[in-house]
């Protein structure tokens, strides 16, 4: 799920100083009131990249091959409990290199394509409220388009293997406590 | 591997008519013989609708096979409407 639907507002529009904010610990009397939250196509494209994600970084490249401890860090960093403003980080930053050897040309494109989607949310959101999305869907969908393309092509005939001792479509273990479901975020989509 | 590039021209087509998903998960895109099916639209909705949920169904699916065309399996649904204009779009 894209981060700004899982956190129902607009994160985007003013990254500069959404980074700074922990620092300055700014008054939110000053912050000028934002529109209420929409969903729109970029969000949906950006829960695609996370899914794209979410595979080069659960999968391994060998079968019987043990989840690999940077990778599983890596993973754990990338889908951290569901916990939005975390995975707003990942999305502004450069995606962690320990992916499987076989990955790593599919890595590259995928995290130009996560630069592309972080500077099309900036430029969008920094242009108007609510984003004016209608203009920028369409490129943005083309270069996905050109970049998986290409991922195909470099792919070649890799496969894609569950790591010994993961259920597929389950995240590596991690602590009980601090599991939430994917589902649990589905309340927040009536807007 | 699943081509990924089918299941973005789904979502494609999809954003091409006004819709938006809302709900694309692992578990919605679904691999069937040749072709990508993006399920689950119980949560797609039309741009700028008021409405919370547009329809309510498990069932339906945006099947990209070779002839490229949308097929939504039952009836009874805003989207179905849809089906002449998206079947339009030309293969890429």
């Amino acid at each position: 799920m894209a981060c700004e639907v899982e956190s129902q507002k607009y994160l985007l529009h003013d990254i500069t100083r959404l980074s700074l904010q922990p620092i300055l610990q700014t008054d939110d009397s000053d912050e000028a009131p934002t529109p209420p939250f929409t969903f729109n196509p970029i969000h949906d494209l950006e829960s695609l990249w996370w899914v794209w994600a979410w595979v080069m970084y659960f999968y391994v490249d060998e079968p019987g091959k043990a989840f690999p401890d940077k990778q599983a860090q890596a993973f754990r960093s990338l889908f951290p409990d569901y916990v939005p403003a975390a995975r707003l980080g990942s999305l502004t930053s450069r995606l962690d290199k320990n992916v499987p050897p076989a990955f790593r040309a599919v890595k590259s494109l995928t995290e130009q394509m996560r630069q592309r989607l972080a500077a099309t949310y900036t430029r969008m959101e920094e242009a108007a409220l609510p984003p004016n999305y209608k203009s920028f869907v369409p490129s943005l969908t083309d270069f996905f388009i050109q970049a998986l393309q290409l991922s195909v092509n470099s792919a070649g005939g890799i496969k894609l293997y569950v790591p010994s001792g993961c259920h597929k479509r389950k995240e590596p273990s991690r602590e009980e406590g601090n599991l939430l479901s994917s589902n649990s975020n589905k309340r927040n989509r009536d807007v | 591997m699943l081509c990924p590039t089918n299941e973005l021209l789904a979502l494609q087509l999809l954003h091409s008519v006004g819709w938006v998903h809302r709900d694309i998960s692992p578990g919605n895109i679904m691999r069937i013989g040749g072709s990508v099916k993006l399920g689950d639209l119980e949560y797609a909705k039309k741009l700028g609708s008021d409405r919370t949920h547009e329809f309510r169904t498990v069932s339906f699916i945006i099947c990209l096979g070779t002839d490229f065309v949308v097929n939504i399996c039952t009836g009874h649904s805003p989207l179905y409407g849809l089906r002449s204009g998206i079947a339009k779009v030309p293969p890429p």
